[in-house]
Formats: structure tokens, C-alpha cells, sequence
């Protein structure tokens, strides 16, 4: 992201709208994908996120990570998306929109059985653990950045992770096993 | 807990996974209601809309009137 992009932004600079939206466009609806298992519902998420920016760009702090922004933004969209669903999960499942039963995007472009797997994996890890190792492992934040995003203790985050980690090891291993056997 | 080995492991697999991105008429889409929302612009305005709000303004300007006028032809007259 080139110097100053920030600043520009805050300013309504649509130029530098553009800058961010590419950098992080993609980045952000896979994540999204991969933390709602649902395409539909990460590319709404992704819309709404990028209003928001360009709703707050004016508010931004001068010193704003756009990508930890973005991120964190999603991140509590879907919490909020999670909770209407859960309020309303007698309607949705009468109209049969209670969630995705077919194979993942993710899964589709896969380029071998150990990564479907692994998506898989992330499909069947809870939510709590999935959104963190999506956070620090996938996209590279740090693990207090992402204490501070999801509002919990650095603890959390590292044995969240670490559940994480073992789940999508396991796969590793299995499919390492699989291969020797 | 994962060892090292596998933490090692675990990452090269993750970094590994490929990425999706919208379709390009839906990123096309996106954008430009995102950019509507930065300049300020109702995602659902239409060119047509100040001139409607204007008209509307003025009609309703000039009936008040004409009810003034009216109550007080009938209150003079």
C-alpha cells in the first residue's frame, strides 16, 4: 500500500478507495468464504464491509491498518449475521436457507486432496477456533493483533490456535500416512 | 499440541491454499456501490430525484397558499 494511502482516504480520495479495494478484495471474500462456509453469505458480508470503509473512511485514525480494519469489520459482521440466524433459525430452516450442504468454492479449486481436506477441516472446526486460525495462520496477523480484533485475551487466541493447528495437522498426517501406506 | 515439526508443517499447507475472488462484474458491482457510499451519493438516488424533491416542495408551498388564500376570501368575503 503505497504512503499516504490512508490519509487520502480520509480525505474521500476515490483513487485510494480503489488502491484498497484491490489489495485487499480478494484476501478478504476468501476469508470470508472460508469463515461462513457459505458464498452467498461472504459475498453479502463483503459488500456490507466495504460500505462500511467507504461509510467510516472520513473517521479513520491516521495510523489505521486497512487490511486489521477490513478484517475485523467482517469478522463482526458475521458475528452479528451468526446471531439474526440463530433468532431466526425456525424460519430459515422452514425455508430451507438454514446453511450451504454442498461441496465448498474452497474445495472446488483445490489443487490436491490433502488441501480439500483442509478445508474440510476448517468447514468442521467451531467457529471460535476457525476465525483465529484463519486471522494468524492464513492471513499473517499477529496473534495480539488479533486479541485486540476479536476482544480476547492473548490466551485465548494461542490455545484457540493451537486447536486450530491440531486439526488441520491431523489432516497432514492422515494424508501423509495414506500416501506411505 | 503441535510440535514444531508440525507447526512447520501446518504453515507451508496453509500458505498453500489457493484464494477466491468475486466474479468481475460482481467486484465491478461491488465497488461502484462502495464508492456511491464515499462520495456521499444514496446507493438508490437517481438523476430525477432533486428535480422530484424540488416539484414536490413547490407544490406543497403553493397549496398552503392557495388554503390562506382561500380561508381568507371566506373569512372576508
Amino acid at each position: 500500500m503505497p504512503p499516504g494511502t490512508v490519509e487520502r482516504l480520509r480525505e474521500g480520495d476515490g483513487a485510494a478507495f480503489d488502491l484498497v479495494y484491490e489489495a485487499y478484495r480478494a484476501r478478504l471474500y476468501t476469508f470470508l468464504v472460508r469463515l461462513t462456509q457459505d458464498e452467498q453469505l461472504a459475498r453479502d458480508l463483503s459488500q456490507e464491509t466495504w460500505l462500511r470503509l467507504a461509510a467510516n473512511a472520513r473517521r479513520l485514525e491516521p495510523n489505521t491498518e486497512p487490511a486489521a480494519w477490513l478484517f475485523r469489520v467482517a469478522r463482526n459482521l458475521f458475528v452479528s449475521q451468526r446471531r439474526w440466524a440463530a433468532v431466526h433459525e425456525a424460519a430459515l430452516s422452514a425455508l430451507r436457507l438454514a446453511g450451504p450442504t454442498s461441496e465448498s468454492p474452497l474445495e472446488r479449486v483445490a489443487s490436491n486432496a490433502t488441501q480439500r481436506r483442509i478445508e474440510r477441516a476448517f468447514a468442521e472446526l467451531p467457529t471460535r477456533y476457525r476465525e483465529v486460525l484463519l486471522l494468524v495462520a492464513v492471513e499473517g496477523f499477529g496473534a495480539p493483533d488479533v486479541a485486540a480484533m476479536l476482544g480476547i485475551s492473548h490466551a485465548a487466541v494461542r490455545q484457540r490456535l493451537s486447536r486450530g493447528r491440531t486439526a488441520i495437522a491431523k489432516v497432514i498426517e492422515g494424508d501423509h500416512r495414506d500416501r506411505r501406506a | 499440541m503441535t510440535g514444531a515439526h508440525d507447526t512447520d508443517r501446518v504453515a507451508q499447507e496453509l500458505a498453500e491454499l489457493p484464494a477466491l475472488d468475486l466474479e468481475p462484474l460482481a467486484a465491478r458491482q461491488q465497488l461502484v456501490r462502495a464508492k456511491k457510499r464515499l462520495a456521499g451519493r444514496s446507493l438508490t438516488s437517481s438523476n430525477f430525484e432533486p428535480a422530484i424533491l424540488v416539484a414536490l416542495a413547490t407544490a406543497q408551498l403553493l397549496w398552503a397558499v392557495w388554503r390562506v388564500l382561500e380561508l381568507g376570501a371566506g373569512h372576508f368575503g
